[in-house]
């Protein structure tokens, strides 16, 4: 895989954590949803099954995604059997982002440190 | 004496069309009662105007003619106004009009300059010429005399200066006091034969020149007179800019107190503005550090889910670890029981093995080998995936970005507050800055003024130096002159000499009595102002360990306690008795006199001052008009306490915003 291509939904809310200030790009805020997903929603997420809605986002290349290449070993090292780790980070993405984006309707905009609880 | 007849004012601020105020001939009080901005104020001002043509604000500064007119009548397109002031003198009658018209040619006024004046005095009904008409203007009513007739009372507080050393306002109101007692009549006196003098000292200087015995010396004297007029030419000249300076000095900080709000608008603006960008650049700070936290804050995040993931990989690892370790252990036993099997005798023991027990032997490694036959080929390829995934998420490990990041987001969440707060005081500030002006126009406005007011303060600085500096020269230099005067005379032998020695002397010593004349009538008067005074303040004063007032040099009047102590820091409205008395007193020795017209009487009073001073109105002056509002005064009680001395009454009466009808009430 080459590039990371999210849902269009999953992008907005991307987008919009971006237009708070506090995420640096969409990439930072996409990883911070990646592992918000591995946090909160590991047993209830499965990669294998999880289908991602649309591929209406932007599209973003795995070099600039993943530049040191540690974020395919940490889901190597979580899903051994996967030899997608890529399409697995675009899934755990969008659904954190999905997640993410259901929190902020429901509650506002929250910080990021409420985030990280 | 003066008296006012009738006052008729036509389209003249509130006062719309034309309406006239008949004051009674007798001696007596007159009340005009009016609420604020019913044009009190106004109706003082329309007197001033009457008298000495200038108009001027509450502030003292002229105001814009345009503006004068009535606001209704301009809108019913009548933009002249006028007043007309009757009065007696003497016993003749004088009718004193002035008016602005509109130029012909310009249909709406909208400045002074689209404005003409027109003066006009009759005297017993013939109009006098422009000479006479100011002639007798200044005669019966000089300008400089007029704080003592037409006064606010609530400007009273200006003859505490008088109490104070050198204050341009005490010089001011001490030169008017001395004015309205009649001395610059023996002070012009006295002017006239010291120049008699003068001219006398120049006759005989140039007799002494003349003659051969006295050239030289005189000669001396003509270049030191010569001198001396030219220190003391200077001298006028710095003096002069000096009065300038210090009026310029006066409006300047007239100006500077008005403008005082402005500046702290505008100084709240400046720090308002400082405050922002300090906290704006912090936030900047704040807001970069979070960025930096969030970038590898999914790292934190997934922390405790790699522990999770670890102690599963951990305990899988273990067991696989064992059983590989098991095989190796049990590797090694198996081999010494072959060796044992093989050469039928064991090392461990050094026996033979008899064939019975080789064959349990051979049955035990066979068991042995199954039971401990190690990893599977899957199993050995689990064991190094499974170490290599804890490598991976061993160096995953991370500190939760958590607690840097709710310290940072506080932070930011606190300086949003602040900005905004400082914000909105900061728009609050500015829109009312707009309401006085284009904000920049207004700081360049205060920064000149500032500017001007310095080198104002400088200026006058330099030119008391220089004052100082001339009086000092023109003391040396008349200390020179005296001793060449004294040699003079010693010298001097002649008819000529002696004759014009003897007119000199006969001048200064005619001078020397007008100045110990004039020093003298300064004495009594100051006698006489100071028991009048006393005996109106006793009648007005409530306390009665207040037992006198005491004169100084300026006329100013000190309070004294039955102690004898004077009374320190008094208060406003002792301030204002003081002055009331000081006022009827100097009306009672003044050789002008004239009514008081005075808005706002009773000031910050108490009762019983308000109703003191009203008993004593009717000895102050015989034509009292006083503008008050109503409740200032409780006006039945003020009739009560006048009694026969109240001749007349009106009400400014509101008819609308810009409308106010004088109305005569019925006594």
């Amino acid at each position: 895989m080459v590039n990371i291509r999210l849902s269009k939904e999953a992008n907005e809310i991307a987008e919009r954590l971006v237009e708070t200030g506090k995420f640096e790009n969409v990439i930072t805020a996409a990883k911070f949803a990646l592992a918000f997903a591995l946090k909160n929603h590991f047993e209830e997420f499965d990669p294998i099954t999880y289908t991602v809605p649309d591929s209406g986002g932007n599209n973003y290349n795995v070099g600039t995604v993943d530049s040191d290449g540690q974020l395919a070993a940490l889901l190597r090292a979580i899903y051994p059997d996967t030899t997608t780790p890529y399409m697995y980070a675009r899934s755990l993405m969008v659904f954190g982002l999905t997640k993410i984006g259901k929190r902020i309707e429901e509650e506002g905009m929250p910080s990021v440190s409420a985030l990280c609880e | 004496m003066l008296q006012f007849t009738s006052l008729t004012v036509e389209n003249f601020g509130p006062f719309k069309g034309s309406q006239t105020i008949d004051f009674t001939s007798e001696d007596g009080v007159t009340f005009i009662w009016g609420n604020n901005g019913r044009g009190k104020t106004t109706l003082l001002n329309i007197f001033r105007y009457a008298l000495f043509g200038r108009f001027q604000n509450r502030r003292g500064a002229d105001v814009d003619l345009a503006g004068m007119s009535n606001i209704e009548g301009r809108a019913d397109g009548h933009y002249d106004f006028k007043v007309v002031l009757r009065m007696l003198n003497d016993g003749k009658r004088y009718e004193l009009t002035r008016q602005y018209v509109v130029r012909a040619g310009i249909g709406v006024p909208s400045k002074n300059d689209d404005y003409e004046q027109k003066v006009y005095l009759k005297e017993d009904g013939s109009i006098l010429p422009v000479e006479a008409r100011d002639h007798i203007l200044n005669l019966i009513m000089p300008q400089e005399v007029s704080r003592f007739f037409l006064f606010d009372g609530e400007l009273l507080q200006e003859y505490e200066e008088l109490l104070l050393e050198d204050t341009n306002v005490g010089e001011t109101i001490k030169s008017s006091i001395e004015k309205i007692l009649g001395v610059p009549v023996l002070t012009n006196g006295a002017l006239d034969t010291h120049a008699a003098s003068e001219d006398y000292k120049k006759e005989k200087t140039r007799i002494a020149q003349s003659n051969a015995q006295t050239q030289k010396i005189a000669s001396h004297m003509v270049a030191l007179e010569a001198e001396k007029k030219e220190h003391s030419e200077e001298f006028q000249r710095l003096s002069d800019e000096l009065t300038g300076e210090l009026e310029k000095r006066n409006k300047l900080e007239d100006e500077s107190q008005q403008s005082e709000h402005v500046r702290s608008l505008l100084k709240s603006m400046e720090t308002l503005e400082s405050d922002i960008k300090e906290k704006k650049d912090r936030r900047e700070e704040i807001i970069t550090q979070i960025v930096a936290a969030t970038k590898d804050a999914w790292r934190g995040l997934i922390s405790s889910r790699v522990e999770i993931l670890l102690v599963e990989i951990q305990t899988k690892l273990k067991y696989l670890e064992d059983k590989d370790n098991s095989q190796k252990i049990a590797l090694h036993f198996l081999e010494d029981m072959q060796k044992a099997v093989d050469n039928k005798h064991c090392q461990l023991c050094d026996q033979g093995i008899d064939d019975g027990y080789i064959e349990k032997l051979r049955k035990r490694i066979n068991d042995a080998s199954t039971e401990f036959s190690g990893l599977t080929v899957d199993e050995k390829l689990q064991l190094q995936s499974l170490r290599m995934r804890k490598a991976t998420l061993d160096a995953m490990k991370s500190s939760s970005k958590k607690e840097i990041l709710e310290l940072l987001e506080s932070q930011l969440d606190s300086l949003n507050v602040q900005i905004d707060d400082s914000s909105r005081q900061h728009k609050a500030v500015r829109e009312e800055l707009e309401r006085h002006g284009d904000i920049e126009e207004l700081s360049k406005d205060t920064q000149v003024s500032i500017k001007a007011l310095a080198q104002c303060l400088k200026k006058i600085d330099n030119l008391k130096e220089g004052c100082q500096q001339e009086k000092d020269k023109i003391k040396e230099v008349e200390n020179a002159l005296t001793t060449l005067e004294e040699k003079l005379n010693r010298a001097s032998t002649d008819s000529d000499m002696i004759e014009a020695k003897r007119k000199v002397d006969l001048c200064e010593q005619i001078n020397d009595i007008f100045e110990r004349g004039i020093a003298s009538y300064r004495d009594k008067l100051k006698m006489d102002v100071e028991k009048d005074a006393t005996e109106l303040f006793l009648q007005i004063s409530n306390d009665p360990d207040y037992i006198s007032l005491k004169i100084n040099e300026n006329y100013g009047l000190e309070m004294l306690h039955v102690t004898g102590a004077i009374v320190p820091l008094r208060s406003a409205g002792f301030e204002h008795v003081v002055a009331l008395s000081l006022i009827g007193a100097l009306h009672k020795n003044a050789p002008l006199r004239g009514p008081i017209i005075m808005d706002s009487p009773f000031g910050r009073l108490d009762p019983t001052h308000k109703s003191n001073i009203t008993k004593t109105l009717p000895k102050m002056s015989e034509q009292i008009v006083l503008l008050a509002y109503t409740h200032e005064i409780d006006e039945q009680q003020a009739r009560e306490t006048l009694g026969m001395a109240l001749k007349k009454e009106y009400r400014l009466t509101r008819y609308s915003s810009f409308y106010t009808e004088i109305e005569a009430q019925m006594n």
